[in-house]
C-alpha cells in the first residue's frame, strides 16, 4: 500500500506493506536518524512525533500516519536550532545511540509542558532510555532547551 | 568546546552499522535453536527456498567447520550435530530484503532428539554430568585437560589453600558465607549488525558494531582460512558496548555467507536476540572467608568463585592472573587463597561486560567485609581503615601500585556524606564499599597526522569511538602538546587497512594508551620535514602499575510494609590524576555508578530451564531517568597518572562497588543481610517477615 504524510514539513509518501512498522518507512527511506533499538516500544531510540505527540516507531503502523504531521530527529533540530544547541552544549550523549529519540521527546516536552521541573523532565523523559551516560546531561540538556523557549 | 561528534549524533546524521547498505546487498537472518541440549536429527530448507526472495539456506555442512573464539576456539558458525543452548544459530537464509530472510528462516523445520541438559553450575560440576561439549580439552586454547571435570573450562587459583585453612582456624574472627549473582547483559541500545562482503580471498570488507577491528579481523581469517590482513574492517562509530562487542558477533558467520552468495551480506539482530544469544554477563556463586585478628586485621581470606560461562568458552580470554570475581584489590593480606571455576552449561555463553568478574567479586567482597566489621564490634568503615593498602605495600597478588590513595578517598567520601532524611515512616540506612582497579599500561594504537589548508590537522586513527568520548579526548591531548587550537583539529576514524594498528577499546586504558601515542606523535611531530604526513604507532607497556580507588557511600531509605527500597543518594569518591574531559569523565562516571545500580537493583535475565526468560526491553528492566538516585561526585586529586598527559582509569571503577554499597545500606538499615542479587522489594520484604 502507499501511505501519504508530511513529513519534517515536506509531503512524503512511500509503499509499505499493510502491516509495515513507521520506523522501516522511514529508515528505509534514508530518514536513518531514527534508530531502532529495543523493537519493542520500550527503549525510545525511534521515537518520532507524530501530529505534536511523542510515538515509539518501531510499534506504529505505518498506515497510522496516513495524513498525519510526522517530524523525525532531523527535521526537528533543523527547524529549532536551539534543541541540537542544547544538546551540543550539555553534551547530553556518549554513544549517540539513543540521542535521536531524546532530541525529539525533548521538543515534544516543549510543546507539552515547557516549564517543566527537574521530577517532570525525568518523568516525561523515563520512556527514553539510555546506557551510557547516567542520565545527568541529558536532563541538563532538556532543560538548557526548555529555558531557551 | 564540546564533543567532536555532538552535532552529528544530536542531529541524527551519525551513521551506524544499520545505517548502511552497499550495492547489491542481501540479507540473512537465521533460525536459532529451541532446545537447549539436543541432537540436531535433520533440518528441512525446502518451504524456506520456496519463499519469496530468498537466495540460499545454509546448515553447518554448508559452511566452515572450523569453529572461532578469542582464547578458547569452541564456537561453531552453526550448531553442528547437536545443539548446546536456546537460541543458538542453527542455520541461516539469505534473502533480497530482511523480512524476507526472517519470513524464511521461520518455514526451516529442525527435527531435534533432546538430551539430558546442565543449567546451574552444581548441575554442571555434579559426578556423571551430562556433557556440554564430548572433548572439551580438543579444542584449540583449551585449558581444561582430560580426566579434569567434563564441563569445567578453567580453574585458575593463587596462592596456598592450606596456609589459608590453618590461618582462618586460627584467626580471632572469621566471616564464611555464599554470594550469588544474577545473568545481566551489557544493555547497549544498538543491536550488533554486521555487513560483510567478500570479493575474493584477496579482499573481504566487514562493517561490523564491534569495538576491536583489528582482533575481528584475526579471528575471522583464522576461522575462515583469508589472511587477515586481506580483511579490512571498515570506520564504524559505536552504539554503545560495555564489553559486548568485542567478540567477532556474526562476522564470520556473514563473511562466510558473502563468499557462499556471491554477494554482500547484512545482518542485524532483533534486540531479543541480542539479550538471548549473544555474551552477557556470567551468573557467579563465591564462597568467601575472612579472618581477621582481635584488632581487626585481617590475617588471612579466601575467595572461591564458579562463574556460569554458559554453552561456549569464546568470548573471554583465561586469564592467569586471580579473575575478577575474586580479586581483593585494596587491602592488606597476608595470607590470600583465590580459585575461579569457568564452567560450561547448556545456557547463553558469557562473555566480558564493564570490569570482567569484579561486580559480582565486589559485591562479594565487599558485603563479607561489613560481615566482618559486624562480627569484630567495629564500624564498616574502620574495619577497611585498618586494613586498607598503604603506598609501598603489595597487594594480595603481590603487585606493587606506583602508590595507594585508599585512605584519603575513604576520608574524603566520609567527610562529603550529609544524611537524607528518608520519607515518614521509612528506614534509613547507609552502606559503604570500596573498589580499586588498576590502568592497563599495555598501549597498542596507531595515529597519522597530516598537515591540511589554513594552519589545519587532519589526525587519523583506528580507535573506535565507543561513545566515551575518546577521540574528543584525542583531539584535546593533541592540541595540548602540539600547539593547535582544538577547532584547527580534525579526527577521522579510519580503517584496519589504514593504519597499522589498534587494541580496540577496553580494560580502562582507550585514554592512557592514546597519551602514550600522543607522546610520540609529538615527538615526531617536532621532527617532520616540512608539511609531510606522518604515522606513528606503539605497542609496549609503560611499565607502571597505576590504579585508582573508588569509594562508594550509599544512601536508601526502606518502605518496612512492602520492602521497597529508594535510593536516595549514591555518592562516588574517586582517586583522580589529570582530567583531559570533564563532561566526559563525569559520565563514566555517573553512567558506570547506573549500570550498577541496574545490577544490583533492576536487571536479570531471569533465566530458567536454559531460557532467559526476559527476552525483550519490556521484561528486562535498564535503569530510566526516574530510577536512578542522585549522584554525588567527590574528587581526590593529586594521583600519579600516566604519560605527559597524566592520566588513569575510569571507565570501570564505579561499576563494581555499587551493590555492596547498597547491600550493606540495606543491613543498616533492615538487619537483613541480602547475599543474592538483584536486590528486590520482594526479597528485602520476605527477610523483613522473617525477622518477626
Amino acid at each position: 500500500m502507499n501511505v501519504k504524510m508530511t513529513l519534517n514539513g515536506e509531503p512524503f509518501s512511500a509503499e509499505t506493506p499493510s502491516d509495515g512498522l513507521l520506523v522501516d518507512v522511514l529508515r528505509l527511506n534514508g530518514f536513518t536518524g531514527t534508530k531502532e533499538g529495543c523493537g519493542v516500544g520500550v527503549c525510545g531510540a525511534c521515537t518520532v512525533l507524530v501530529s505534536d505527540v511523542p510515538v515509539a516507531s518501531c510499534i506504529y503502523l505505518a498506515a497510522l500516519a496516513e495524513g498525519q504531521d510526522v517530524w523525525t530527529v532531523e527535521g526537528l533540530t533543523e527547524k529549532d536550532s536551539a534543541l541540537l544547541n542544547a544538546f551540543v552544549e550539555k553534551e547530553g550523549m556518549q554513544c549517540g545511540i539513543c540521542t535521536p529519540g531524546q532530541v525529539v521527546s525533548a521538543y515534544a516536552l516543549g510543546i507539552e509542558n515547557p516549564t517543566a521541573n527537574e521530577e517532570e523532565i525525568r518523568e516525561f523523559m523515563a520512556g527514553n532510555l539510555c546506557r551510557c551516560t547516567g542520565y545527568v546531561t541529558i536532563t541538563e540538556s532538556v532543560r538548557a532547551y526548555l529555558a531557551s523557549k | 568546546m564540546s564533543r567532536v561528534d555532538a552535532a552529528l549524533k544530536a542531529s541524527g546524521h551519525s551513521r551506524y552499522v544499520a545505517d548502511f547498505a552497499v550495492p547489491n546487498m542481501a540479507h540473512a537472518a537465521v533460525v536459532r535453536s529451541a532446545m537447549a541440549h539436543a541432537r540436531i536429527v535433520s533440518i528441512d530448507t525446502r518451504a524456506a527456498l520456496n519463499c519469496p526472495g530468498v537466495i540460499a539456506a545454509f546448515t553447518a555442512a554448508d559452511v566452515s567447520a572450523t569453529p572461532y573464539g578469542r582464547a578458547l576456539i569452541d564456537t561453531p558458525l552453526l550448531a553442528r550435530d547437536k545443539v548446546r543452548f536456546v537460541g543458538e544459530r542453527v542455520a541461516a537464509v539469505v534473502a533480497t530484503t530482511r523480512q524476507e530472510a526472517e519470513y524464511a528462516a521461520a518455514m526451516i523445520e529442525v527435527d531435534y532428539e533432546p538430551l539430558d541438559a546442565v543449567f546451574s553450575l552444581s548441575e554442571a560440576l555434579a559426578d556423571g554430568a551430562p556433557a556440554v561439549h564430548e572433548q572439551p580439552w580438543a579444542y584449540m586454547g583449551a585449558a581444561a585437560k582430560e580426566g579434569d571435570p567434563i564441563n569445567l573450562i578453567h580453574r585458575g587459583t593463587h596462592g596456598s589453600k592450606e596456609e589459608v585453612d590453618a590461618a582462618l582456624a586460627n584467626a580471632a574472627f572469621v566471616v564464611d558465607h555464599h554470594y550469588s549473582t544474577q545473568g545481566v547483559h551489557q544493555g547497549y541500545l544498538e543491536p550488533q549488525a554486521c555487513i560483510a562482503d567478500y570479493v575474493s580471498d584477496d579482499e573481504v570488507r566487514i562493517w561490523l558494531t564491534t569495538k576491536a577491528p583489528y582482533r575481528v579481523r584475526e579471528m575471522v581469517g583464522k576461522c575462515l582460512d583469508i589472511d587477515p590482513k586481506k580483511i579490512e574492517l571498515a570506520p564504524i562509530t559505536l552504539g554503545g558496548d560495555f564489553g559486548g562487542k568485542g567478540s567477532p558477533q556474526d562476522a564470520p558467520l556473514c563473511t562466510e555467507l558473502s563468499r557462499k552468495t556471491g554477494r554482500p551480506v547484512k545482518m542485524t539482530l532483533r534486540y531479543n536476540e541480542d539479550l538471548t544469544a549473544t555474551n552477557p554477563r556470567h551468573p557467579a556463586e563465591i564462597d568467601v572467608r575472612i579472618g581477621a585478628d582481635k584488632e581487626g586485621r585481617i590475617v588471612a581470606a579466601s575467595m572461591v568463585a564458579s562463574l556460569n560461562a554458559g554453552a561456549y568458552g569464546a568470548f573471554t580470554p583465561s586469564v592467569p592472573a586471580p579473575h575478577g570475581a575474586v580479586e581483593i584489590p585494596s587491602y592488606r593480606v597476608p595470607l590470600y587463597y583465590s580459585e575461579a571455576n569457568r564452567v560450561y552449561t547448556n545456557t547463553v555463553p558469557r562473555g566480558n561486560m564493564r570490569a570482567p568478574g569484579a561486580p559480582q567479586g565486589t559485591f562479594a567482597l565487599e558485603s563479607a567485609m561489613d560481615e566482618l566489621a559486624l562480627a569484630i564490634g567495629i564500624e564498616p568503615a574502620e574495619l577497611r581503615r585498618r586494613n586498607l593498602l598503604v603506598t609501598g605495600e603489595a597487594d594480595a597478588s603481590h603487585v606493587h601500585w606506583i602508590e595507594h590513595r585508599g585512605l584519603e578517598t575513604l576520608e574524603a567520601a566520609l567527610a562529603a556524606v550529609v544524611p537524607i532524611d528518608p520519607p515518614k515512616g521509612w528506614l534509613y540506612g547507609r552502606g559503604i564499599a570500596i573498589y580499586s582497579r588498576p590502568t592497563t599500561s599495555m598501549a597498542s594504537t596507531s595515529l597519522r597526522l597530516t598537515p591540511i589548508d589554513d594552519g589545519c590537522l587532519r589526525v587519523e586513527t583506528p580507535l573506535v569511538e565507543t561513545g566515551t568520548g575518546s577521540h574528543t579526548a584525542l583531539r584535546q591531548m593533541l592540541s595540548n602538546q602540539l600547539g593547535f587550537a582544538p577547532q584547527k583539529i580534525e579526527i577521522v576514524g579510519v580503517s584496519t587497512n589504514d593504519l597499522p594498528r589498534d587494541a580496540g577499546a577496553g580494560a580502562s586504558r582507550v585514554t592512557a594508551g592514546l597519551a602514550a601515542v600522543v607522546d610520540v606523535a609529538a615527538k615526531a611531530w617536532m621532527n617532520r620535514s616540512r608539511d609531510e604526513a606522518i604515522v606513528v604507532e606503539i605497542n609496549e607497556d609503560s611499565g607502571i602499575d597505576v590504579g585508582s580507588y573508588t569509594v562508594q557511600v550509599a544512601q536508601v531509605a526502606i518502605d518496612p510494609s512492602t520492602g521497597q527500597m529508594k535510593l536516595l543518594e549514591l555518592l562516588n569518591a574517586v582517586d583522580i590524576a589529570a582530567i583531559i574531559n570533564p563532561l566526559a569523565f563525569q559520565m563514566q562516571i555517573d553512567g558506570g555508578a547506573t549500570m550498577g545500580v541496574g545490577f544490583a537493583t533492576l536487571e536479570d535475565l531471569d533465566e530458567a530451564d536454559g531460557q532467559v526468560w526476559a527476552a525483550n526491553m519490556g521484561e528486562y528492566k535498564l535503569p530510566s531517568a526516574r530510577d536512578v538516585p542522585t549522584y554525588k561526585t567527590v574528587k581526590v586529586p593529586g594521583a600519579i597518572g600516566l604519560g605527559t598527559a597524566n592520566v588513569k582509569n575510569i571507565g570501570e571503577s564505579t561499576t563494581p562497588p555499587v551493590a555492596a554499597a547498597i547491600a550493606n545500606a540495606v543491613f543498616d538499615a533492615t538487619k537483613c543481610r541480602i547475599r543474592d542479587l538483584p536486590i528486590t522489594a520482594e526479597k528485602i520484604y520476605q527477610a523483613l517477615k522473617g525477622q518477626q
